[in-house]
């Protein structure tokens, strides 16, 4: 018997391949991400936002409710470090602006979290298991649907009372289902592909068939979603603040900084202009490195 | 002599990307005149298709013509688009490769046949539906009236594929260009689409554009072989066939299956100890898997059972190899899956080493896995396509035997990628980056890794180029003599089947019809079903006039909602009577030792 010809590879992959040890999906994600430069550049840009939020308000000269009685609703201005002006009390913008990033940044990327945990759980599950119980689960997320969202926030929060952490389970807790809904989709046609079907007959549990065949294909859209939903749900923030239900004065977020300024554009345009572009910067940040995140976790993707 | 209809000279076709250029096609010239009909022949990557483009003005973005084409003296290659658009879909017409993905699936069969002869002409739109059911006629199909009314996803692959057809003879073209026009379909449906093409050479010039020799054989008039983007052979068929030049060529016609009866058999290095007082490995009895389907009654619908697999019985003994074979939509995919508990069984028993697979917990089944290996049809949609080829193989021994070190698990992963005969390097990309031959062999290694007793091949190399088949079928078998794992093969082709199997099983709409040793089959097929599927293996050494003389089944497989009473073969039999309608026929042994469910066999 002759043996089969040795076949050749047409594509050359990137180099330094010849490792020894096998890698993982994970580990050329990781390589193919720093690859991506608006995507690093995002995150060099987040941390320093990060990093600001967390040690500004806390470092300053003034502090986040000290009122400045000779600058009332004054432009910036280098005078007693009122970088960027103050508000019509009196307030200090820049321990203002820094500790709104960290409600906002946090909100954003908690309750996303909390949203993308759920809603991939239950829509894999949902879409996998199929049948009576997957549309059963499906129905229920139809039901919650039609509640109004932020009618539901709220219930939730004057039951069980003010609180930081409730205010992420309670926007994640609405957030879920679009998730839930883009993912059962993507499991319906995804449990059909062969190697679905080659992972059953291998004997897989059903956990691990979810964790490495299923959801890791579906990252495309969720990514493509969830930078959507960031956004989002920082907004979402404000309406409660507004409405009295997040965070109270003194303390702020970016969403009560810009609801406020944009009721004094006239006056005072630098209350809107700089926390809105703080809040811009980052939503940038956050859909380059949903690219990145998307393209490093395709390894189709040879653009880059 | 007259000008030729259509004349390509010195064609080259490069691809930029951002890595690098490719020169898909390096030279390429030939003339094709009223009333030729040319194959061009090639593997895939060969350059065929990428020509067929140039010549089309299809060609991606990233792609440069260079070189000469001319349709009557008329210059056409990057000739604008609106110049092209007078002689495109008018004078030259082309048939793609799949025909489900190239009938838009939102238009009705009569406004895709329309639409390109009214832009053409302004025809009316009676005028053009007349034109398109005389069309439709001159493609043999059944009913032409009602189709112009349904959506692509109603009709077969067949029927889809004569509606492309007819597509392309709407505006009667005087060149038709035909991109692997039945690479996607059953043999059976490939020898009526092949059968109508040879009729239609009277009318239209034809360019076939194949992998398979056996397709140009008893159509073409002229050959070309091409290979890495250059043409390296062409000549008269005959010629071709008789006395091959270039290696390239012998090593097509060498891919082909041999009409000789023991040509391309492999034999086992040892026979195979038929159960040595063990019983059978597996032992299917009565199978049935019925699907629950919608049939629409006026207003209401009702659920009315598809009988996928209809009470099917066999067994396979330690180290054996049982094919079947069928058309698509016989339930062949659907027994195999059944056979694994992928889907559930309606009724009958599966017995594994005398233990009833049905009656296991789903826990107790998946620790019976490990000794069942599953080789399924499409080598890409097989694979995770976020998985490294090395974690792919490694699955199932991470599964099984977890207690394994990682520098054991990849030792026995580069010893399963050497022995399906892939390099070590390849463990570390990704399923994309590998040709169609080169997945199915790490689906092969990952089927294998456990050395399973059974291997379930579900269609293995089916979506394969003719030379990876034959490659394939050594491994598996070089495979099975070394590690004595039995083979469930199932295949469309009845040509892979003998090459590799010791019993053959023929199904049809859910039945066996026949059942013999491998040699009993193909010398003397006993059930008309059976014969005619030998007959549709494309044999090369035929010329037209034998062609002509072969046994082409009409029509296609009926629907398993509704099978014709009696026997279920009876619509398609060339010798049935009327005994056939009334009675379905017993499996019953023969003379010869088969088993066959016929009246007359």
């Amino acid at each position: 018997m002759t043996p089969p010809a040795a076949p050749k590879v047409e594509t050359a992959a990137d180099g330094g391949a010849q490792l020894l040890s096998g890698r993982s999906l994970w580990q050329d994600a990781m390589a193919r991400f720093r690859r991506h430069r608006a995507a690093m550049a995002s995150v060099w840009v987040l941390g320093a936002i990060t990093v600001l939020a967390i040690l500004t308000p806390e470092l300053w000269p003034n502090s986040l409710e000290d009122v400045n009685w000779d600058y009332l609703e004054s432009p910036p201005t280098t005078g007693n470090y009122l970088w960027f002006g103050t508000d019509a009390n009196g307030r200090d913008m820049v321990p203002r602006t820094f500790y709104g990033a960290r409600i906002s940044l946090a909100i954003g990327v908690l309750t996303t979290l909390v949203a993308l945990i759920i809603g991939v759980a239950y829509g894999a599950i949902a879409g996998y298991r199929g049948g009576v119980p997957g549309d059963l689960m499906m129905r229920v997320v139809d039901v919650l649907y039609a509640l109004p969202a932020l009618f539901f926030v709220i219930i939730l929060v004057t039951v069980f009372g003010n609180s930081f952490l409730l205010i992420f389970l309670c926007i994640g807790a609405v957030e879920w289902l679009t998730l839930a809904r883009i993912v059962r989709g993507q499991t319906l046609s995804i449990k059909e592909k062969e190697y679905v079907q080659s992972a059953r007959a291998a004997g897989l549990s059903t956990a691990s068939i979810l964790l490495r065949h299923i959801i890791p294909n579906v990252t495309g859209p969720v990514i493509a979603y969830v930078t959507l939903l960031i956004p989002i749900n920082i907004i979402v923030e404000s309406y409660l603040s507004f409405l009295g239900l997040g965070v109270q004065e003194p303390y702020t977020s970016w969403g009560r900084l810009i609801a406020q300024g944009a009721n004094e554009t006239g006056t005072a345009p630098w209350l809107l202009i700089i926390p809105a572009s703080f809040l811009a910067v980052t939503l940038f940040c956050f859909n380059f490195i949903g690219d990145g995140l998307r393209d490093a976790l395709d390894p189709k993707d040879r653009t880059r | 002599m007259s000008a030729p209809l259509l004349a390509c000279e010195n064609l080259h076709v490069r691809f930029t990307t951002r890595a690098s250029e490719v020169h898909a096609v390096r030279g390429v010239d030939f003339e094709a005149r009223a009333g030729d009909c040319i194959g061009i022949v090639g593997e895939s990557g060969s350059g065929k298709t990428q020509t067929a483009m140039a010549l089309m003005g299809l060609l991606a973005d990233n792609a440069a013509a260079s070189g000469s084409v001319r349709f009557r003296e008329e210059e056409i290659l990057n000739a604008p688009a609106r110049r092209l658009n007078r002689i495109r879909g008018r004078r030259i017409s082309m048939v793609f490769q799949d025909p489900m993905a190239s009938l838009t699936p939102f238009l009705r069969i009569g406004e895709q046949l329309c639409e390109a002869l009214r832009q053409h002409s302004g025809m009316s739109r009676e005028k053009a539906k007349a034109r398109a059911l005389e069309v439709l006629g001159i493609v043999q199909i059944s009913d032409p009236r009602r189709r112009l009314r349904m959506y692509p996803h109603q009709l077969s692959g067949g029927q889809r594929q004569r509606v492309m057809i007819a597509q392309a003879l709407m505006c009667e073209p005087d060149l038709l260009i035909a991109d692997e026009p039945t690479t996607a379909l059953d043999l059976t449906i490939q020898a009526q689409i092949l059968a109508f093409f040879r009729s239609l050479k009277k009318r239209v010039a034809i360019v076939v554009i194949t992998h398979d020799l056996g397709v140009v054989a008893g159509l073409c008039d002229k050959v070309l072989v091409m290979q890495n983007g250059r043409i390296v052979e062409r000549g008269a068929i005959e010629r071709i066939f008789r006395a091959p030049r270039h290696p390239r060529t012998r090593a097509l016609l060498a891919a082909l299956p041999r009409p000789g009866r023991n040509a391309d058999k492999l034999t086992p290095d040892s026979a195979p100890e038929a159960g040595a007082g063990s019983g059978p490995l597996l032992r299917v009895d009565d199978l049935k898997v019925h699907f629950a389907a919608r049939a629409r009654n006026g207003l209401r619908s009702r659920t009315v059972p598809l009988k996928a697999v209809d009470g099917v019985s066999f067994q396979i003994a330690e180290g054996e190899t049982v094919g079947i074979v069928g058309e698509s939509g016989c339930g062949k995919s659907t027994l195999a899956r059944a056979v694994l508990r992928l889907i559930g069984a309606t009724g009958g028993r599966i017995a594994w080493q005398g233990e009833e697979l049905s009656r296991l917990s789903r826990k107790a089944m998946n620790e019976r896995r490990k000794d069942l290996g599953v080789v399924f049809q499409d080598p890409l949609s097989s694979l995770n396509p976020r998985m490294t080829i090395g974690s792919i193989i490694a699955e199932p021994l991470r599964r099984f035997h977890p207690e394994m070190s990682r520098e054991d698990r990849d030792a026995a992963v580069l010893n399963a990628l050497r022995e399906v005969g892939l390099e070590r390097e390849h463990r570390n990309r990704y399923p994309h980056e590998f040709s169609g031959g080169q997945c199915q062999r790490v689906s092969i290694a990952r089927a294998m890794i456990l050395k399973p007793r059974l291997l379930i091949c579900d269609e293995p190399v089916s979506s394969l180029d003719l030379s990876t088949r034959k490659q394939t079928i050594r491994l598996l078998h070089e495979l099975q003599n070394r590690h004595k794992v039995a083979i469930l093969f199932i295949s469309h082709d009845l040509s892979v089947v003998r090459m590799v199997c010791d019993r053959v099983l023929v199904m049809h709409l859910g039945r066996f019809v026949e059942m013999a040793e491998g040699n009993t089959l193909f010398d003397a097929p006993s059930h008309p079903y059976t014969q005619a599927l030998i007959s549709a293996i494309p044999a090369p050494g035929l010329m037209a006039q034998q062609q002509a003389q072969r046994i082409i089944l009409a029509g296609e497989l009926p629907s398993p909602i509704n099978p014709p009473s009696g026997c279920a073969f009876r619509t398609r039999c060339p010798i049935a009577t009327s005994l056939c309608g009334e009675q379905a026929p017993a499996f019953r042994m023969l003379e010869n030792g088969a088993q066959a469910a016929c009246h007359y066999a």
